[in-house]
C-alpha cells in the first residue's frame, strides 16, 4: 500500500480542509484530482508529515504519519508547486544541497545531482544561477531536487505548470518512466487531466475535503454496454423521438445522440429502428467515459 | 541519445545520521556569505585585534624571559614594587584578552550586521521554506543551521584567534607554568564566544524572520545596537549630572554649616565686639571703609539658593567628589543595562575576570606611586614644599575605575540577555512556522 488514511480530519480555524477522509491507495502512479480548495495540498502535507492532523490515523509506505515524520520525508521526494528556489546558487549546487539536506555526503550529493540533472534534461544550464532559469528549467530543477535522494514515493504538485508543450511532454514521460519502469511510486497532482491520464494508472478525486471517487483509471473509463453514441445522416431529432417511443433514454448532443437502451436490449434495436425510420446510421460506438467526465461527475 | 545517458539509476549510498543534518545548512550559508566582498574584507580586518593580542602575549613572554625591558624589571624588583613577573602573568594575560574582546565585539556586531539579515528573510522572500521542511530535517535543525553560520564566523574572528594566541603566548613564554596560571582564559573565551553567538545570533535570526527584506533587517539591527547604546549613554550622563548636583548641594550645605559655626564663634567673643557685631546688617554686602582700625569682620552667610553658588566651589575638588560618588555607586548603576553591547561586555568581564586583573595591576601601580610620592614629597596637585607630606593612601582599584570596568552585578546583564533570548525564540517559533497553515 502506498498510503492509507482513516478518518483523517484537518481544520484550519473555521475551515475544514479534510473531512474524515479515509482512503487506501496502492503503489504505482496515482493521480490526485480535485477542484481548488478540495484539500489536495493539505493531503500532500499530511502525507509528508508536515502538518498535525486533528483526528484520524494514517500510514505512508507503512510509516505512521504522526510518529514517523522524518522517516517518511526521507523516503519521499516532493516537488512543490510554488517557486522555492533562492537566488545566487547554481542549479547543480541547488540539487546537491537538496541531497545533503537528506543526509548525503557532499561528494555523493554532487555526483548524484549531476546524474539526476542529466536525467531531467538540464544540460549546461546547471552551472548557471537559478535566478536566470526559465519556468521550465525551474520545474526540471525542482524535479531533480526531489529525486536526488532516490525516494520511494515522488510527489509532484503541478509539475508541468508553465512549461512549453515539448518540455511538458518530456516531464510527463519522465514521470511515467519513473512510475512504470523504475519501481518508484508517483503521486501526481494536476489540474491538467490529460497529464494525469498519461502518467497515472490510478486516480483519487477529492472535493471539499472528502473522497469523491477513486480507482484504476482503466476501470473508471470502462465501456458502458447499454449506452451508445449514435450519429445519423438525416433528421436526428425525429430519430431521437422514435427511440424514446421504444423506451430508450436519449440525450441529444451537438452532432450525435447518446442513447441508453432499455434493459435486455442490444444494439440490434438501434439498427432495426433506423431501418424502420429510413435513417442511415453513420456512427455507432459504445460510450466510454473520459477522465474529464469522471472528474466532473465526481464533483457534481 | 548520448551513450552516457543511462536513464534513472537508483542510489544505494550511505546517509549520515540525523544529528548533523543542520551542518549542511551551515555550510551552504557560509558558502553564500563568503561570496560577499565586504564580508571577506571585514573578516580580514576583524583579525587585526587578534594580531595585537598575539603581539601583546609574545612581548610579555619576552619580558618574562628578560629578553625585553630587563633593566626596568630589575629596577622594579630592586625597589620592591614587583616580587616576580610570574605573579602578574595571569593579570596581564587576562587584561590582554579582555581588551581584545572589547574591540572584537564591535567587529562581531558589524559582521553579524553584514551576514545575518538575509539568513531567514531570503528564504521567506523566495518561499524556500518548503524546500527545507519537506526534507528529513526539523525546524530546530533549520535554526541551528542558520545559527551555525553566525557561530562559525564569530568563532573564526574571536574564539579561534584567542586559542591560537594562547598557544603562541605559551610558546613565547617558554614556560609551561603559563598553562597553570592562565588556563582559565581558554574556557572563558570559548564560553564568551558562545554567549555572543547565542545572544547575537538568535536576536539577528529573530529580526531576520520578521521581514522579507534584508535591508530592513540590517537597519533594525544597527538601530537596536546604536540606539540602545545611545540611551545607555544619555542615562549615564544624566546620572553624572545628578551626582554633580548632589555633590554641589552637599558642599553648599557644608559651607553653610561652617559659616554658621564661625558665626557662633564670633558671637561668643567679648561684649564690645559682639555689640558692634549685632548692629551690623548681614544682608548687605560689606563696604570698604577708610576707618581704622578695622572692626572684626563677621563671616558672610551664604544665601540659601543663590544662583551660581556652586561656581564658588572648587572645580577640581568637585570633580574629585563626583568621581568618588560615581565610583561608590557603580555597583548599583543600572543604566548600562540599556545598551546591548554593554550587556555582552559585562558578561565577558565576568567570565574573564577582568576586574580582578585590573585590581592586581592597580595594586602594583599604587605601591609604586605611594613609594615615589613619599620619597619625593609630591602631591597629586604638583610639587609640594611640605617635606612632611604624606602620600594619598593606595587605591588598588584605581586602574579598574580608570578603565571603567563594569561593577554592577553580571547577573543583571545575564537576565537582560536571557530576556532577549526568550523573546527571540518566541519570535522565531511564530514567524518560521511549519507548513501547518492554509497558505
Amino acid at each position: 500500500m502506498l498510503f492509507s488514511l482513516q478518518n483523517v480530519t484537518k481544520t484550519y480555524g473555521a475551515v475544514t480542509a479534510l473531512r474524515q477522509l479515509s482512503v487506501d491507495v496502492p503503489t504505482g502512479a496515482v493521480g490526485l484530482l480535485g477542484p481548488n480548495g478540495a484539500g489536495k495540498t493539505t493531503l500532500i502535507r499530511t502525507l509528508l508529515g508536515l502538518i498535525k492532523i486533528n483526528a484520524g490515523t494514517g500510514k505512508v509506505l507503512d510509516m505512521d504519519v504522526r510518529r514517523q515524520r522524518l522517516k517518511i520525508r526521507q523516503a519521499v521526494g516532493f516537488a512543490p508547486e510554488d517557486e522555492c528556489l533562492f537566488p545566487g546558487v547554481a542549479g547543480i549546487d541547488f540539487a546537491a544541497y537538496a541531497g545533503q539536506l537528506c543526509g548525503m555526503s557532499r561528494s555523493d550529493a554532487l555526483q548524484r545531482a549531476h546524474e539526476i540533472l542529466n536525467h531531467v534534461g538540464l544540460g549546461e544550464a546547471r552551472y548557471r544561477p537559478v535566478d536566470s532559469y526559465s519556468t521550465g528549467m525551474k520545474q526540471r530543477l525542482k524535479l531533480a531536487s526531489a529525486l536526488v535522494h532516490d525516494p520511494r514515493l515522488l510527489i509532484l504538485d503541478e509539475p508541468t505548470n508553465g512549461m512549453d508543450p515539448a518540455g511538458r511532454q518530456e516531464i510527463l514521460e519522465l514521470a511515467r518512466d519513473l512510475a512504470h519502469g523504475k519501481e518508484m511510486s508517483v503521486l501526481f497532482s494536476s489540474h491538467l487531466l490529460p497529464d494525469v491520464e498519461f502518467v497515472c494508472d490510478y486516480v483519487i478525486v477529492l472535493g471539499q475535503g472528502r473522497l469523491l471517487a477513486q480507482g484504476e483509471i482503466r476501470e473508471l473509463k470502462q465501456r458502458h454496454d447499454q449506452c451508445f453514441e449514435v450519429r445519423v445522416k438525416a433528421d436526428a431529432p425525429a430519430f431521437a423521438q422514435r427511440l424514446r417511443k421504444s423506451n430508450c433514454n436519449v440525450k441529444e448532443q451537438d452532432h450525435s445522440l447518446l442513447v441508453q437502451l432499455p434493459p435486455g436490449q442490444s444494439e440490434r434495436l438501434l439498427w432495426s429502428l433506423a431501418a424502420e425510420a429510413g435513417q442511415q446510421i453513420r456512427h455507432l460506438r459504445p460510450q466510454q467515459s473520459t477522465l474529464e467526465e469522471i472528474f466532473l461527475k465526481a464533483i457534481e | 541519445m548520448p551513450i552516457f545517458d543511462q536513464g534513472y539509476q537508483h542510489w544505494k549510498g550511505k546517509l549520515t545520521g540525523h544529528a548533523w543534518r543542520w551542518l549542511a545548512i551551515t555550510r551552504q550559508g557560509l558558502r553564500v556569505q563568503l561570496k560577499g566582498r565586504y564580508v571577506r574584507l571585514l573578516l580580514v580586518l576583524a583579525w587585526m585585534p587578534a594580531m595585537a593580542l598575539v603581539s601583546a602575549l609574545a612581548i610579555w613572554g619576552l619580558i618574562e624571559q628578560g629578553v625585553l625591558g630587563a633593566d626596568l624589571v630589575t629596577m622594579l624588583k630592586s625597589q620592591g614594587v614587583v616580587d616576580d613577573l610570574q605573579s602578574l602573568r595571569q593579570a596581564i594575560w587576562t587584561i590582554a584578552y579582555s581588551l581584545f574582546f572589547k574591540v572584537e565585539l564591535y567587529f562581531i556586531l558589524l559582521l553579524v550586521t553584514l551576514t545575518g539579515p538575509n539568513l531567514i528573510s531570503l528564504d521567506l522572500r523566495y518561499n524556500a521554506l518548503p524546500l527545507y521542511l519537506s526534507r528529513p530535517i526539523t525546524r530546530l535543525d533549520y535554526f541551528l543551521g542558520k545559527l551555525g553560520v553566525i557561530a562559525v564566523l564569530v568563532a573564526a574572528v574571536a574564539v579561534l584567534p584567542t586559542m591560537a594566541a594562547y598557544l603562541l603566548g605559551v610558546c613565547f613564554s617558554l614556560d609551561l607554568t603559563v598553562v597553570r596560571d592562565t588556563w582559565r582564559l581558554l574556557p572563558a573565551s570559548i564560553l564568551y564566544g558562545l554567549v555572543i553567538v547565542v545572544s547575537a545570533g538568535t536576536l539577528m535570526l529573530a529580526l531576520s524572520s520578521m521581514s522579507r527584506r534584508s535591508l530592513y533587517v540590517g537597519l533594525t539591527w544597527v538601530g537596536l545596537c546604536v540606539i540602545s547604546w545611545m540611551v545607555a549613554g544619555v542615562l549615564g550622563l544624566v546620572r553624572l549630572e545628578s551626582l554633580d548636583n548632589q555633590v554641589a548641594r552637599e558642599a553648599e550645605a557644608a559651607q553653610r554649616d561652617k559659616a554658621q559655626q564661625e558665626l557662633e564663634r564670633v558671637r561668643q567673643r567679648p561684649k564690645d565686639d559682639s555689640q558692634e557685631f549685632d548692629e551690623m546688617d548681614f544682608t548687605q554686602p560689606l563696604e570698604e571703609s577708610d576707618a581704622s582700625p578695622v572692626p572684626p569682620q563677621p563671616p558672610v552667610l551664604p544665601p540659601r539658593k543663590r544662583p551660581g553658588q556652586s561656581r564658588r566651589f572648587d572645580w577640581q575638588e568637585r570633580q574629585r567628589l563626583v568621581h568618588q560618588e560615581d565610583v561608590k555607586s557603580r555597583k548599583t548603576n543600572w543604566r548600562p543595562l540599556f545598551s546591548y553591547a554593554d550587556n555582552i561586555d559585562r558578561l565577558g568581564a565576568a567570565l574573564l575576570g577582568t576586574d580582578a586583573a585590573w585590581v592586581q595591576i592597580g595594586r602594583v601601580y599604587e605601591r609604586r606611586r605611594v613609594q615615589v610620592e613619599s620619597m619625593a614629597g609630591i602631591s597629586p596637585g604638583g610639587w609640594s614644599n611640605n617635606y612632611n607630606y604624606k602620600a594619598e593612601p593606595a587605591n588598588e582599584r584605581c586602574l579598574a575605575e580608570l578603565w571603567n570596568v563594569p561593577q554592577y552585578p553580571w547577573t543583571w546583564s545575564a537576565a537582560v540577555l536571557a530576556g532577549l533570548l526568550g523573546l527571540s525564540l518566541c519570535i522565531l517559533s511564530t514567524r518560521v512556522r511549519s507548513l501547518d497553515r492554509l497558505r
